[in-house]
C-alpha cells in the first residue's frame, strides 16, 4: 500500500492518466505477489487516482477522470474565487468518508447481495444510464434544452466507429482514426481544459482572480473538511446514491456523481446558486463517486460481473493472483473479500491524508500567473493525451473538442453532460440491444425499469412545479 | 437573438442530420446497426429545432450572456496553437521543453525561469513518463 499509494497520486495529477492507466501499469508488477498485497497494492493505488482526479478537477478546471467532471461544477468556481483550500478540504473529507461509508456496505452486503444484484438486467441498466444523462443534463444548468442537446450528442458521438452488435464501422468517413470511434481523453482535455488554457492565455491572471487574497494555509482546508459535516444530509444522500448506483453491474459508475449533484442541487433552498461555487456541490460528487468504488466491487466480487471499466481490469487482475471472482469466490475467500473492502477504505482515507499534505503547494497552483501556468497546463493535456494511446492524432482531437468546448462554454451548453453522454452511449446501445433482443418492445414496462423512469420524472419535473402553477389560470 | 446563440445549434443539427443521411444513402448501414444512431440522431435533431424555435424568446438572455463573454484573443489563440509544430518538429520531450522555453520568454519572465522550467519538463517527460510510467512518448521529431 506504501508503494501503490503515491503512485497512485502522481497519476492521479496528470491530466489525462486514469485510474485505468495506473491499474494496467501496475498489474503486471503483481505477478508472483500473496494474492492479499497484490489486491492491496492495486487497491490503495486506485483509491489514490480518484484523489488526484478530483483536485485537478477544482484547482485547474480539468477533471482527472469522467466522475470528477461532476466536481469541476462548482469546485472550479471556488478556486477562481480563492476558496481552493475550502473546496479540497470538503472533497478530501466527503472522498474519505465516502469511501468508507462505500467500503462498510460492500462489506455488510456481501454475503447477502446476490439476487438483489441479479434483479438489475440490461433493461434497468439502459434505464439508469438514460436516467443519468437526463439528470445532469436538466437539473445542473439553466438551460435545460441545451442541457440535453449537449448529453444527446455526448451519445451521437460515441456511436462513431465499429458497431458492437454487427462490428460494422460507423460514419468513419475514411479515416482510421474514426474506425474506432472518438476517444475519451482528446474529449474530456479538449472540452474541459483547452477553454481554460485559452481563459488564462488570454487574462495572464492567475486562477484565484484578483481581490482574493487570502493567505494560503491548511486553516482553508479544514474549514472545508469541516463543511462536510455541517451537510450531513448532502453527504449521507450522495453516498447512498453512489453505493447503490456502483453495485449495478454494467450500470456506469460514471453516473453517480453527477445524479448526487443533481439530487443536491434539486432539493437545495437556492439552486440557482449551484454553479456558482457552493460547497455542497463539491461534496455531493466527491463522497458519490468514492462510495461507488466499494459499491462496484461488490458485483466484481459476488458476481465476476465488472462494474465499470476499472473493476473489469482488477478482475483480470484478480485472476493473475490465482483468484476467481464469481459466487464461489465468496464461499472460498471471504476473508480475502473482506480484505478488499478494508484495503479500499483505507487507501481512500490514507489517500485523503496524502492529498491533505499536499494541498497548500496545490493552493499556490490557482496564484500562478495565468501566463505562465496556460502553457504548462497545455504541454501537460497534451503529454497526457498522447500517452493514453500512442497517436499523434489525439492531440490534434484536443483542439477540434477544445473548439467544440469554447463554443459550448460560450452559449451555456453543459460541457459534463456531453462527456457523461459520450461515456455512456455505447453502453446505452448495447443495453438497448440486448434489451430489445431479450424481452421485446416492452422492456420498458419491467416494474424496476417503470419505477426508474418514475422516479427520474418525479426528480426533474419537482423543481419545476412552481412553474406549472404559475402558469394555471386564476 | 444573438448569431452564435442561433449557428450553434443549427451546426449541431447540420451535423446529426448529415451524418445520417451518409449512413442511410452512402454506407447502406443494415438496419441493426443504423437503428440506435438513427434513433439518437433524431432526438438530437429534434432538440436542436426545439432549441432554433425557443432562442427567440431567450433573446435578452442570450444577449446578456454574449456582452459578458470576452472576445476571443488572437495572440493566447496563436500560443495555444503553437505547441503543435513544436511536437511535430522536435518530438514530445524536446519540443514541450522548447516550447516552454519559448512561450515563458515570450510572455516577458526571466532566462532563469524560462529555462528552469524547460528542464524540470525534460526531466518529467523523460525520467518519470518515459522511464518510470513507461510511457511511449516519441522522443525523435515526428516528421522523421
Amino acid at each position: 500500500m506504501l508503494l501503490g499509494l503515491p503512485l497512485g497520486v502522481v497519476v492521479g495529477l496528470l491530466p489525462g492518466l486514469s485510474g485505468l492507466t495506473a491499474l494496467a501499469f501496475l498489474i503486471p508488477f503483481t505477478f508472483g505477489m500473496n494474492p492479499l498485497v497484490g489486491i492491496a497494492f492495486l487497491l490503495s493505488s486506485y483509491a489514490a487516482v480518484s484523489q488526484g482526479g478530483s483536485m485537478t478537477a477544482i484547482v485547474l478546471g480539468v477533471p482527472g477522470e469522467v466522475p470528477n467532471a461532476a466536481t469541476v461544477i462548482d469546485g472550479y468556481p471556488m478556486a477562481k474565487a480563492g476558496r481552493a483550500g475550502e473546496a479540497i478540504g470538503a472533497a478530501l473529507m466527503a472522498s474519505a468518508l465516502g469511501g468508507l461509508f462505500g467500503c462498510i456496505v460492500l462489506a455488510a452486503l456481501l454475503p447477502i447481495i446476490q439476487p438483489v444484484v441479479l434483479s438489475f438486467a440490461s433493461p434497468e441498466s439502459f434505464v439508469l444510464a438514460v436516467a443519468g444523462i437526463c439528470f445532469i443534463a436538466v437539473l445542473s444548468s439553466g438551460a435545460p434544452l441545451r442541457g440535453l442537446i449537449a448529453g444527446a450528442l455526448g451519445v451521437f458521438l460515441s456511436l462513431f466507429g465499429y458497431s458492437p452488435t454487427e462490428g460494422v464501422p460507423r460514419f468513419w468517413m475514411g479515416f482510421d482514426y474514426l474506425l474506432d470511434g472518438f476517444r475519451l481523453v482528446p474529449i474530456a482535455m479538449g472540452l474541459f481544459a483547452i477553454p481554460e488554457i485559452l481563459d488564462l492565455m488570454r487574462t495572464g491572471a492567475s486562477i484565484a482572480q484578483s481581490g482574493t487574497s487570502d493567505k494560503i494555509s491548511l486553516r482553508q482546508v479544514l474549514h472545508g473538511a469541516a463543511a462536510v459535516f455541517r451537510y450531513p444530509g448532502v453527504f449521507f444522500r450522495s453516498s447512498v446514491i453512489g453505493t447503490v448506483i456502483g453495485m449495478m453491474p454494467g450500470a456506469g459508475g460514471a453516473t453517480a456523481p453527477f445524479v448526487a449533484y443533481a439530487a443536491t442541487k434539486q432539493t437545495s433552498p437556492d439552486p440557482d446558486s449551484f454553479g456558482s461555487g457552493r460547497i455542497e456541490g463539491v461534496i455531493a460528487p466527491e463522497a458519490s463517486s468514492n462510495a461507488k468504488e466499494g459499491g462496484a466491487l461488490v458485483p466484481t466480487l459476488a458476481l465476476g460481473i465488472p462494474g465499470s471499466a476499472a473493476m473489469a481490469l482488477l478482475l483480470g487482475a484478480f485472476i493473475v493472483l490465482g483468484l476467481q471472482p464469481g459466487p464461489d469466490f465468496l464461499v472460498k475467500h471471504l476473508d480475502l473479500s473482506l480484505a478488499a473492502a478494508m484495503v479500499l477504505a483505507f487507501g481512500n482515507v490514507a489517500s485523503s491524508v496524502l492529498m491533505f499534505v499536499l494541498s497548500k503547494p496545490l493552493m499556490y497552483v490557482t496564484r500562478i500567473p495565468g501566463r505562465a501556468l496556460a502553457p504548462v497546463l497545455l504541454v501537460l493535456v497534451m503529454v497526457g493525451a498522447y500517452s493514453t494511446e500512442n497517436d499523434p492524432a489525439d492531440v490534434l482531437f484536443v483542439f477540434v473538442f477544445g473548439a467544440l468546448g469554447v463554443a459550448m462554454e460560450r452559449f451555456g451548453y453543459n460541457r459534463p453532460a456531453l462527456l457523461l453522454g459520450f461515456v455512456l452511449g455505447e453502453m446505452i446501445e448495447r443495453y438497448y440491444q440486448v434489451s430489445t433482443n431479450a424481452y421485446g418492445a416492452g422492456f420498458l414496462l419491467r416494474p424496476i425499469s417503470l419505477t426508474i423512469i418514475a422516479l427520474t420524472l418525479f426528480a426533474i419535473l419537482w423543481p419545476q412545479r412552481s412553474r406549472f402553477l404559475r402558469r394555471r389560470p386564476a | 437573438m444573438t448569431r452564435g446563440a442561433f449557428i450553434f445549434p443549427a451546426l449541431i443539427l447540420a451535423f446529426s442530420v448529415s451524418m445520417l443521411a451518409l449512413g442511410y444513402f452512402y454506407y447502406h448501414y443494415s438496419w441493426v446497426s443504423f437503428a440506435f444512431p438513427l434513433a439518437t440522431g433524431l432526438v438530437l435533431s429534434a432538440l436542436c429545432a426545439f432549441e432554433l424555435t425557443s432562442a427567440a424568446r431567450h433573446s435578452d438572455a442570450d444577449a446578456k450572456r454574449a456582452q459578458e463573454m470576452p472576445s476571443l484573443s488572437l495572440v493566447s489563440l496563436a500560443w495555444l496553437f503553437a505547441l503543435a509544430p513544436f511536437l511535430w518538429a522536435f518530438g514530445f520531450v524536446f519540443g514541450s521543453a522548447l516550447y516552454l522555453l519559448v512561450s515563458l520568454r515570450g510572455n516577458a519572465f526571466s532566462w532563469r525561469a524560462s529555462i528552469v522550467t524547460a528542464l524540470v519538463s525534460l526531466l518529467v517527460s523523460w525520467a518519470l513518463l518515459i522511464k518510470i510510467l513507461g510511457v511511449q512518448l516519441p522522443i525523435k521529431p515526428l516528421w522523421m
